[in-house]
């Protein structure tokens, strides 16, 4: 999960201290949906790349 | 005006936005933190001071909620926002988020890789937007009703700013001479969505407004004169901020260049856009009477009475500088006064009205 949010966070470390497993998921959950959204509203290249 | 085409009269515009609270007679916090009491303050600063021709914002703080790539928004950089009761303004900490080997990193996975984990909560952003749209409902009648113009749709900022907001003052400043190249490569990168950003966005609003002030703001500090050399200027800021300007006339709107900082040395550049087709907004540190001499026959001027002067002086000495203003920087058109920058959340109310009274005493063409 660490992997995970890694790859979609710059502030991994402070995000993942002192969580646990269920802390982490409902982070990045919430982290994938606030990203997904905005990619929809800004689709641009500077925004994400994915 | 922006056209160069003589009014009747030099426009006055005080951009009330926070300064709405001071004329409610309420802490800023408030206004901030609540939609209903920014419509209130709206209407009030409406009704206060009459005779300005540019619309007015109420100071409700949605915009640092918001995710737009932009140096105000809390999603990307470290922001203290008042709490209700609290009579201050949003305090950005700057720091380095970002190192100068990071750039790569940045334009591999995108700024939303750089979310901050206090990240606002995106519902409460657009809940926001709703409450202040429907706050704003009965200031936004009397805004057409006297056909005041709004002073911009959207913002796109300069590459530089972002990326010196992104690797704070120390970082941005010495990267021109440790990794120069590599500074041109990020701006690069940035500016092409920066503008069709803030072009799309602009085309949104004016959707879902009506509004037909077709005009874009393009923020721009950290390239000034305040900071860098006309030199350092001319190769890591101009060919984008031309860029920039191009492609929001070629769009259709009308640039707003909003200048923070010291840019006197650079106004010979701007010469070099279409003749009146831009609105230059001079921040205090500029010159403005050596504006008109250098680009007043091309483009419109707007300011700049300093934020110090409103906040701390007397309405005999507002009136006298916006009068040796109008005189000069108004002389055959092309001027708006104006405040220099934003009007201070603190402005004594007495001066933003001497402002207002100088237009109409000494402004008739």
């Amino acid at each position: 999960m660490i992997e995970e949010l890694k790859r979609i966070s710059f502030y991994w470390q402070e995000l993942s201290a002192g969580k646990s497993e269920d802390d982490l998921e409902k982070i990045i959950q919430e982290l994938k949906q606030a990203r997904e959204t905005i990619k929809g509203i800004f689709p641009f290249k500077i925004m994400t790349s994915d | 005006m922006i056209r160069l085409e003589l009014p009747d009269k030099v426009p006055v515009a005080p951009q009330v936005n926070e300064h709405a609270a001071k004329v409610l007679g309420v802490p800023y916090g408030d206004v901030f933190n609540d939609a209903d009491l920014a419509g209130k303050a709206l209407l009030k600063s409406y009704e206060v001071y009459e005779g300005s021709d540019m619309a007015f914002g109420g100071g409700y703080g949605f915009i640092y909620y918001s995710p737009y790539p932009d140096a105000h928004s809390s999603w990307f950089f470290d922001w203290k926002l008042p709490a209700p009761g609290e009579d201050q303004v949003p305090q950005m900490r700057e720091d380095e988020i970002i190192s100068s080997e990071q750039y790569d990193l940045l334009m591999q996975k995108g700024l939303l890789y750089f979310i901050r984990p206090d990240h606002p909560v995106l519902n409460d952003f657009f809940g926001k937007l709703i409450k202040m749209s429907q706050a704003s409902a009965s200031a936004d009648q009397i805004v057409k009703a006297r056909g005041l113009f709004r002073y911009a749709l959207s913002l796109i900022n300069l590459p530089s700013d972002i990326i010196a907001n992104l690797r704070g003052l120390k970082g941005y400043l010495t990267d021109f001479y440790d990794c120069p190249e590599k500074l041109k490569e990020v701006f690069g990168w940035l500016v092409d969505d920066l503008i069709g950003i803030g072009i799309n966005l602009a085309r949104q609003v004016e959707q879902g407004t009506g509004d037909d002030s077709k005009t874009i703001l393009i923020g721009a500090n950290r390239a000034s004169a305040s900071y860098i050399s006309p030199k350092m200027f001319e190769e890591f800021a101009w060919p984008y901020f031309y860029q920039e300007v191009m492609a929001v006339i070629a769009a259709g709107f009308t640039p707003v260049i909003h200048l923070d900082g010291n840019w006197t040395p650079m106004a010979h550049y701007f010469r070099s856009f279409p003749k009146a087709a831009c609105l230059f907004h001079l921040d205090d540190q500029n010159d403005i009477f050596q504006w008109k001499k250098i680009i007043g026959d091309h483009s419109a001027l707007m300011g700049n009475v300093p934020a110090s002067l409103l906040t701390f002086g007397t309405p005999d000495q507002v009136e006298a500088l916006c009068r040796n203003l109008i005189e000069e920087a108004g002389e055959g058109g092309g001027f708006i006064l104006a405040n220099a920058c934003a009007l201070p959340y603190d402005a004594r109310v007495e001066n933003v009205k001497a402002m207002i009274r100088a237009s109409e005493k000494y402004g008739v063409y």
